[in-house]
């Protein structure tokens, strides 16, 4: 793990904001930050630990715990209105997951969200970068199906 | 002149007329062009609508070195989508409206701070940001000039408080996003304590047309106190959502709805300036004409430039509660008013959604919105209470209706 | 000035203040829950919030951000503000246990705050308790621990209402690498942090009494809390050199003095046993047998060791009957062992052996230089400072074969071998000769000597030098660059002075500090930082074999004048020093009387040591606990520890400092000058001191230094002397205007490189260097009696480079055996980045004594045993 996160620290070290960019490829070479990457960080950038926690428990994207897909579903105010309630529903009732939550064989975690700035076609939801609106609970679950492979 | 105007790749870009600003901007002096957009009139369009030139003005006069500019693409307002749709659109215009204004301030470093949800379009920036530094738009010695400049993505990681100026540059710089304490503004301190340029991507995209037709003749377009294109995103109970492109007071709230199809079913008001940080205001309003000057003067702000169009099926108090929740869910929990006061709100507005208001439960409400538009840090703070207070004064009747 | 409009009234005030200061000023009071640095606002609770109008504006605005500008008109307690702080509090009172602070701010405001018992959810941890359910998120504690004192350890977790304080990533403070500092519990506003051992007497009346610390030379003031002749617990107080900062030793360190294993009577020893006695019988029988020893051997059989732990007026006392009363000048203390050669360097090319300049002056400095000082282990409060002042910055050159902690805030880190200090500092000179860099008026004017200076550096070529040193010639040169020009101050303890070549080293560090001009002003000068708490005191107080208090010489008029005064003669033959007497122990020496000194495990080659000790025919030992060296007495006195008697102490910057009692003595013992004046009086001396103060009436007669000092003056505050006078305030900065020498310039000394007494070969290879931890003193007499301490730092350890233990095979952990020519110790294995080839072992753990390993070799000028150098080499278990 220490040589992969010292590539991931090697090809960020042109960056002047380094330590969002280092996490950010952490969280997707791993699915989650582990704990001893935030130790190599710290040796690498000469960081307290401490602090790159402060940073790293602040954001929502950033996890702890180990996910192959996360699935975000916008409980924006327009979504809201126009029926993400049921979408959410609808998985957490497919998946016995509930917000943060992850299934049991660690393939999605469900995130609730607030907008995703697609509130033209509302309810939307992403996965992972994936965008998809005009959701109804049937087409979700359907384009969830597609990533159980 | 159109914002919105697409060009999805350098060639259609530049068979518009692309870099033809920044071109002729890096043969002019960097005062002048400071000056051009001081007199266009030109004020940003990420919520709190300061005057661009002013601002250009106070980085560039400042001594220190290095300076740094940022574009603010965390777009995370609800109900607001017009950066996204214009960085799909045309990012061109966006970053040659960068560049421009890095040469204006004397700034070597530029950032785009983009949120974690677009992240595909970051992507797609960064293979932009690519092809203009091979093309010579970016980096050493930009056109042939002596001007060197480059840019670098950061993305967000899911926290709406990064929108916000101070506690953005936090973010940049590694660190949680709270934000800081102003003043100092970013003018004096900003990204690593350097003099640091803040602009919305829209308010960006402005500077290339700016450069091109003359601030004087920018200042004609629109109204003469708040001139220029704006972008608004419409959506909620609409027939056809979307991004619409108006002159600054050139077009009513009523006028803009029937361009997005109409009212999906009966009006009974919407929400204007951000689906959170938003005023909820009734029909009354229909006639106001889309400007800064226009929506101040009748006690509101236009904010993002969205409007979320309710129909009689929605249900006030449930809106508030959403709004609450982000607040809740949003605030970074640095100063006391915000982190108690929105979770409060929270569960106060919970208990009325429930069905077991009380009149006292109002005046706590009211008591909470006060301390926090006295005495929070950051306007995430000062504005949460807005969008309850608002629905307050114009849905008042029917708001009270369900308490005890 | 300024002038603003404070609700209604015309302010007017000077410079740049916060309408929070203005206001505090003008004694308005305004609620504040979160502000703990006036210049770092931290602005969280809100509770300071305050209507400004200015020109057409009307805005709120925080008071502890917002600077008051040019006719500000600011209200503080509009009803609409009173309404929002009554709102905040409320919002608190539903989520919080109140308690401190703001259990006062809402009883102000009406508001019922709920109570509860402490729960500490930091049961981890010895020292510090910490209940979340108290905890309001303020940050101060956050502040307190990443800009006080640059640690970095208390950090936020989370965002929103569900934010909390944690320690590094979620651990224990131990984990996190926090040094229990305690800054973060004085900052806590709800008592939500606090104390462990004040758990159990909360709300109850505690007495405050200000004293100085126990430990180091820095000679921080430490609040005690007290309560029925127990310490409940101390912080520290704001209005010493400290400036409230503490250490662990400080804060926590004081549980010592309720041990158990306190000595509560006089012991006799009788068949290898010891037997308790009254204090009558053990005073009649020492005072009859050094009668008989002195009678039979003459004086000079015997040899007392004074103590750096025991007040100014013992050391006096103890001085003055050795050589009054015993008749010898055989007396000296522990600064043998560790500034002997700072007093002879120093003396030599300044005319004084002190540090120069002063703790708080330093922090004006431009540039530090430090050299052979760990001092955010050795005396963390200056480290703090230190670390403060670089990352406000300050430049920083560390020189050290240890990776130290300062290290990784140094602009220029040398690590260089081990006793090669005085080529390293010739090199430096060079390099500043070649380039010009040397201060040319200020050699002129103030010095002399100089030809002979850059007749000796010339041949220290960089080249020549990184061959000795093991330090890169391009480093050599940016550090010689970077101290020539800044206003830079030279900061050095033991790793200069602990040298066969300890003069040298000590005379080149002055030599540098002329070359350059940096001496005689603020924030320059080359700064001895003392071990001990007063061997400082120890040295002005005359506790040397071969000078007077005041540093007299015993062939002076002076001497004379001091016969008068105490009414005996003074032997003109100077005495043994403090290593010479235990060597000649059993030999020409009979018998020693060694009060709060341990040479059994301070001194070098130990077992030889304690050999000799036991030839002694007549054994005193005087002291708190029964360490190493009482085992080995004959009669052991039960003396009292430093926090239950009265005296005063002088820090490493020569600041006299008065102590109160903080409680009375333990059991039966006595405080140490007590007992050496019974001792006089049963030896036929007529002394007659009721107090301390007494004492130090006679000290201000013969220590010009200490002539203006007073304790009355000392109550108001600590002075530096020299004080010639009771109207002159102290002198902050030594050599100002001229050098205390005959004709007032200071001399180049130059040395040439000499190579340390043991090098590695083949049989021993490795150079073992030996110093101190952070959580331990010294032979851990007094901090290995806290159970705390121990369990933060239980054992000894071996530092080696982990490519050398590579080729050992040893591993992080192993039991390695390391062994000298003159013994062998177990210890575990630590691997760090220590220069390749050295090896440290601290010195404070009698069962594996790093004094069994060095080499007890001389300076030959300052006496000093090369403690930081020995050959020896290592295995595994």
């Amino acid at each position: 793990m220490h040589e992969r996160i010292r590539e991931i620290i090697l090809k960020n070290r042109d960056r002047d904001a380094k330590l969002l960019a280092i996490l950010h490829d952490i969280q997707d070479e791993f699915g989650y930050i582990p704990q001893k990457a935030i130790e190599f960080i710290s040796q690498e950038l000469k960081i307290p630990e401490g602090e790159i926690y402060d940073t790293i428990s602040f954001y929502s994207f950033f996890t702890f715990k180990p996910a192959k897909h996360i699935i975000r579903i916008c409980n924006g105010i327009v979504c809201n209105m126009k029926g993400s309630g049921e979408i959410i529903k609808a998985i957490e009732e497919k998946y016995g997951i509930g917000n943060g939550e992850t299934t049991s064989d660690g393939l999605f975690t469900l995130q609730i969200v607030e907008c995703i700035g697609r509130c033209e076609s509302p309810p939307a939801m992403l996965v992972d970068d994936e965008v998809y609106g005009n959701l109804t609970p049937e087409k979700a679950l359907e384009i969830l199906r597609r990533y159980e492979k | 002149m159109k914002l919105l105007k697409e060009a999805r790749n350098l060639d259609s870009y530049l068979s518009q007329g692309g870099f033809n600003a920044l071109e002729s901007s890096l043969k002019k002096a960097q005062v002048k062009i400071i000056e051009e957009i001081e007199n266009s009139g030109l004020v940003g369009r990420g919520g709190a609508a300061f005057p661009t030139g002013l601002k250009m003005k106070y980085v560039a006069m400042n001594s220190q070195t290095p300076k740094f500019i940022v574009a603010n693409a965390d777009e995370g307002e609800p109900g607001t989508f017009k950066d996204r749709v214009l960085m799909e659109k045309n990012p061109y215009r966006i970053l040659e409206g960068m560049i421009i204004s890095a040469y204006a301030i004397g700034a070597k470093k530029g950032f785009v701070y983009i949120r974690q949800e677009y992240r595909k379009i970051a992507h797609k920036l960064g293979e932009i940001i690519k092809e203009l530094r091979q093309e010579g738009y970016l980096g050493r010695n930009i056109m042939g000039s002596k001007f060197s400049f480059d840019i670098e993505i950061v993305i967000g990681a899911g926290a709406y408080i990064c929108g916000e100026e101070t506690a953005l540059l936090e973010s940049i710089g590694g660190k949680r996003g709270f934000p800081r304490i102003k003043p100092p503004y970013p003018a004096q301190h900003g990204l690593w304590g350097k003099p640091t340029l803040v602009n919305n991507v829209e308010t960006l995209a402005n500077i290339p047309l700016i450069i091109n037709m003359g601030g004087e003749n920018y200042r004609t377009q629109g109204t003469e106190l708040c001139p220029g294109p704006k972008l608004f995103s419409v959506s909620g109970f609409v027939k056809k959502p979307g991004v619409y492109e108006e002159l600054m007071g050139k077009a009513t709230i009523a006028e803009i709805i029937e361009r997005a199809g109409g009212v999906d079913g009966e009006l009974k008001g919407f929400m204007i300036g951000g689906g959170a940080a938003g005023y909820i205001v009734n029909e009354s309003y229909l006639d106001m004409p889309l400007c800064y000057y226009h929506a101040r003067a009748r006690g509101i702000s236009l904010g993002t430039g969205t409007i979320i169009v309710f129909n009689t099926s929605v249900n006030l108090w449930k809106i508030l509660l959403k709004i609450a929740e982000f607040f809740e869910h949003e605030s970074c929990g640095q100063c006391f008013p915000c982190r108690y006061g929105t979770k409060r709100m929270r569960s106060i507005i919970s208990k009325i959604v429930n069905g077991n208001g009380k009149r006292e439960d109002i005046d706590f409400l009211n008591r909470i919105a006060r301390a926090m538009k006295i005495a929070s840090l950051c306007p995430l703070g000062t504005s949460a209470p807005i969008a309850y207070q608002s629905a307050m004064k114009h849905f008042k009747e029917e708001l009270l209706e369900v308490i005890e | 000035m300024t002038r603003i409009f404070l609700n209604g009234k015309e302010i007017n005030f000077e410079g740049r203040k916060t309408i929070l200061q203005v206001a505090k000023e003008h004694g308005i009071e305004i609620p504040t829950l979160c502000t703990l640095l006036d210049n770092f606002p931290i602005g969280s609770c809100g509770l300071c919030v305050v209507k400004i109008s200015q020109g057409n504006r009307v805005f709120y605005s925080r008071a502890c951000t917002t600077y008051a500008s040019q006719d500000m008109v600011v209200e503080t307690h509009t009803p609409e503000i009173e309404e929002a702080r009554r709102t905040i509090l409320e919002l608190l009172a539903e989520e919080h246990k109140a308690r401190g602070e703001l259990r006062k701010l809402m009883e102000r405001y009406g508001i019922e705050p709920k109570t509860h018992e402490f729960r500490d959810s930091w049961r981890d941890n010895p020292f510090i308790a910490f209940d979340p359910s108290v905890c309001i998120s303020c940050f101060r504690c956050v502040q307190a621990c990443s800009l006080l004192k640059e640690n970095h350890v208390l950090v936020r977790e989370g965002r929103g209402g569900s934010i909390r304080i944690v320690a590094g990533v979620d651990q224990s403070l131990i984990d996190a690498g926090c040094d229990f500092c305690g800054a973060c519990i004085d900052a806590c506003p709800t008592g939500a942090l606090m104390d462990k051992s004040r758990k159990s007497q909360e709300g109850s009346e505690l007495r405050k009494i200000t004293t100085v610390c126990p430990y180091c030379g820095v000679g921080c003031l430490i609040d005690y809390f007290v309560k029925d002749n127990r310490i409940v617990y101390a912080k520290g107080n704001l209005k010493g050199v400290n400036l409230g900062d503490v250490c662990i030793k400080g804060r926590f360190g004081w549980e010592f003095v309720h041990s158990d294993k306190r000595l509560k009577k006089p012991l006799i020893k009788k068949e290898g046993k010891f037997r308790g006695v009254s204090w009558e019988e053990a005073l009649n029988y020492v005072a009859s047998k050094f009668k008989e020893i002195r009678d039979k051997y003459g004086p000079d059989s015997i040899a007392g060791l004074s103590s750096a732990k025991c007040t100014n007026e013992e050391n006096y006392l103890f001085q003055k009957f050795m050589r009054t009363v015993i008749g010898t000048n055989n007396v000296d203390h522990c600064a043998r062992l560790c500034h002997a050669s700072t007093v002879a360097g120093l003396f030599k090319v300044f005319g004084s052996g002190a540090m120069t300049n002063s703790i708080e002056d330093l922090m004006s400095a431009e540039l530090f230089f430090i050299i052979g000082s760990n001092t955010t282990h050795a005396h963390p409060v200056i480290g703090t400072m230190i670390k403060r002042a670089v990352k406000k910055g300050a430049r920083l050159i560390v020189a050290d074969p240890r990776d130290i902690e300062l290290a990784k805030y140094a602009d220029v880190y040398l690590q260089h071998r081990p006793g090669s200090d005085v080529a390293l500092l010739n090199g430096m000179m060079h390099v500043i000769l070649k380039y010009g860099l040397e201060d040319k008026k200020f050699i002129e004017n103030r010095t002399e000597g100089i030809e002979l200076l850059k007749e000796v550096v010339e041949k220290y070529t960089p080249e020549v030098v990184e061959k000795i040193t093991g330090v890169s010639r391009d480093n050599i040169i940016r550090a010689a660059i970077l101290y020539a020009t800044h206003r830079s101050a030279i900061i050095y303890a033991m790793g200069i002075t602990q040298h066969t070549t300890g003069t040298a080293n000590v005379a080149s560090l002055a030599n540098l500090a002329l070359l350059t001009g940096n001496v005689g002003k603020e924030g320059t000068g080359v700064n001895s930082l003392r071990g001990q708490n007063n061997v400082q005191g120890a040295g002005d107080m005359g506790a040397l074999p071969n000078m007077l208090p005041g540093y007299a010489s015993l062939n002076s008029p002076i001497a004379e004048y001091m016969e008068r005064i105490w009414n005996g003669r003074i032997s003109r033959k100077p005495g043994l020093t403090a290593v010479e007497m235990i060597q000649k122990a059993g030999e020409s020496i009979r018998a020693m009387y060694i009060m709060g000194e341990n040479p059994a495990i301070s001194d070098p080659n130990q077992k030889e040591v304690i050999e000799k000790l036991k030839n002694l025919e007549f054994l005193v030992v005087q002291d708190i606990f029964m360490s190493e060296t009482a085992e080995l007495a004959d009669v052991v006195l039960p003396a009292a520890s430093s926090l239950e008697k009265e005296g005063t102490f002088t820090n490493t910057e020569r600041r006299v400092q008065l102590l109160h009692k903080v409680i009375e003595p333990v059991e039966d013992s006595k405080p140490d000058w007590w007992i050496i004046q019974e001792l006089a009086r049963r030896m036929g001396a007529e002394w007659n001191y009721s107090s301390p103060k007494d004492i130090f009436e006679e000290i201000r007669l013969v220590v010009p230094q200490y002539k203006g000092i007073t304790y009355a003056r000392l109550e108001k505050s600590g002075i530096q002397w020299p004080c010639p006078s009771e109207e002159h305030p102290g002198t902050k900065i030594l050599h100002q205007d001229k050098f205390p020498t005959p004709n007032g310039l200071a001399r180049f000394f130059p040395y040439e490189y000499q190579p340390p007494a043991e090098v590695p070969d083949d049989e021993y290879p490795f150079i073992l260097t030996t110093g101190r931890t952070y959580e331990h003193f010294h032979t851990g007499t007094l901090t290995r009696k806290i159970e705390g301490l121990n369990i933060l730092m239980p054992e000894a350890f071996v530092e080696i480079h982990p490519d050398d233990a590579r080729k050992m095979g040893i591993k992080d952990g192993d039991c390695v055996i390391v062994e000298s020519r003159r013994g062998a110790i177990r210890v575990k294995a630590k691997l760090v980045k220590i220069k390749r080839g050295v090896v440290f072992i601290p010195f404070h753990f009698a069962e594996s004594a790093a004094n069994i390993l060095t080499n007890d070799a001389l300076d030959p000028e300052a006496k000093i045993p090369e403690l930081k150098v020995a050959a020896v080499r290592l295995k595994l278990c």
